[in-house]
């Protein structure tokens, strides 16, 4: 799971929880793998990113990455800015953790790279 | 790249080596996935520098087939653990890692683990469970099996996530119902061609439905519609 991926995941689809966002994120493994920088992908995708969720996954993470605390303004023209957003959103890689639902604490398991947002009868909204 | 040529790397795609029935796990054949994916590109410009959901990924078939046309990423969901691992080796063997991202959660359920209100992907390409009888009959252990209708139930989804277009598969035969839930859904539609799709032959009266397709089970073919709908409030976009 990349964090691109953990940008748009919610827990709201469990029984009485409204919002569910963002998952706390548990690591247990996770891996670094170089990814070809394209400018234009990260041009395209900031709009849709949850910037505050992002900077609390790479907390989450313990991440040495610095984002600053808001978006600059000027996002197209800050190269810099653009090239951390591209390695914090997409050469992460957690392999093994849990996703936990803010609200209620509810895991979600993450293995082999894949969350698992599995739900039981009972549980559903 | 040229069709011949996407449609000759999908061929290295692997199919599953026990799909399971109750999920109605076949694959989009190489063939079928080339046409789709590359009609979605030429005629429509909705697959390159795009970002892409890919709604029960199965094999992984489609969204590959994106990807070698150029998307910038995509999101999969599959309920089934067996067929993301399998679509997980597909995805290393063409070395797509970094450009698709695989989430296990159950369409079946009428709500998705996504923020809709925020989060859409520009195209949703899906080769959805058609609901086939016998596994829509009821049975004591619904949760298991695929419902009635089950394709709608994805096109659901995928009106909530796709900003511009969605491209599905759909039994010919209920195109009737199709057109009305589109025209319901403020979406337009246009059946971009007629296919046939090889699906593993069942036997009508089996007890136990949970049962998995050898690979080399008997075919039969169905007509299928390959269909685009476009999202009409972004017609504009």
């Amino acid at each position: 799971m990349k964090l691109i991926t953990h940008n748009m995941l919610t827990s709201n689809i469990l029984k009485g929880v409204t919002k569910g966002f963002p998952l706390k994120i548990k690591a247990d493994k996770v891996d670094n793998v170089s990814v070809d920088y394209n400018r234009d992908f990260i041009t395209r995708i900031i709009p849709r990113i949850e910037y505050d969720a992002l900077r609390a996954a790479v907390n989450d993470l313990g991440l040495n990455e610095s984002l600053p605390e808001t978006m600059p303004e000027a996002v197209q023209q800050d190269d810099e800015f653009l090239k951390t957003m591209h390695k914090v959103l997409l050469e992460y890689e957690v392999e093994e953790g849990e996703l936990i639902c803010p609200e209620t604490g509810r895991k979600f398991p993450i293995s082999k790279g894949i969350p698992n947002m599995l739900l039981q009868e009972t549980e559903v909204s | 790249m040229k069709l011949k040529e996407l449609e000759s790397h999908l061929s290295n795609v692997e199919n599953f080596s026990n799909a399971k029935e109750y999920l109605e796990q076949y694959m989009t054949t190489p063939h079928l996935a080339a046409r789709m994916i590359y009609t979605a590109q030429t005629q429509y410009d909705d697959i390159e520098n795009r970002s892409l959901i890919d709604l029960g990924i199965g094999t992984g078939m489609l969204s590959i087939a994106s990807c070698l046309l150029n998307a910038d990423h995509v999101f999969g969901f599959d309920c089934d653990l067996d067929a993301l691992g399998l679509c997980q080796s597909n995805i290393k063997e063409f070395e797509l890692e970094s450009s698709i991202d695989l989430i296990q959660a159950d369409l079946r359920r009428m709500s998705l683990p996504v923020d809709l209100n925020r989060i859409k992907a520009d195209t949703v390409i899906m080769n959805p469970p058609f609901g086939t009888k016998p596994f829509s009959t009821s049975t004591e252990n619904q949760d298991e099996l695929c419902l009635s209708g089950i394709d709608m139930h994805f096109l659901n989804y995928a009106r909530q996530l796709a900003q511009h277009s969605i491209y599905s598969l759909h039994k010919t035969s209920t195109r009737d119902h199709i057109y009305k839930k589109a025209k319901d859904w403020n979406m337009k539609i246009d059946v971009l061609a007629v296919l046939q799709f090889d699906i593993p032959k069942l036997e009508k009266k089996r007890p136990n439905r949970k049962i998995s397709t050898a690979s080399n089970a008997p075919l039969k073919s169905i007509e299928v519609d390959f269909i685009r709908f476009e999202i009409k409030d972004n017609v504009d976009d």
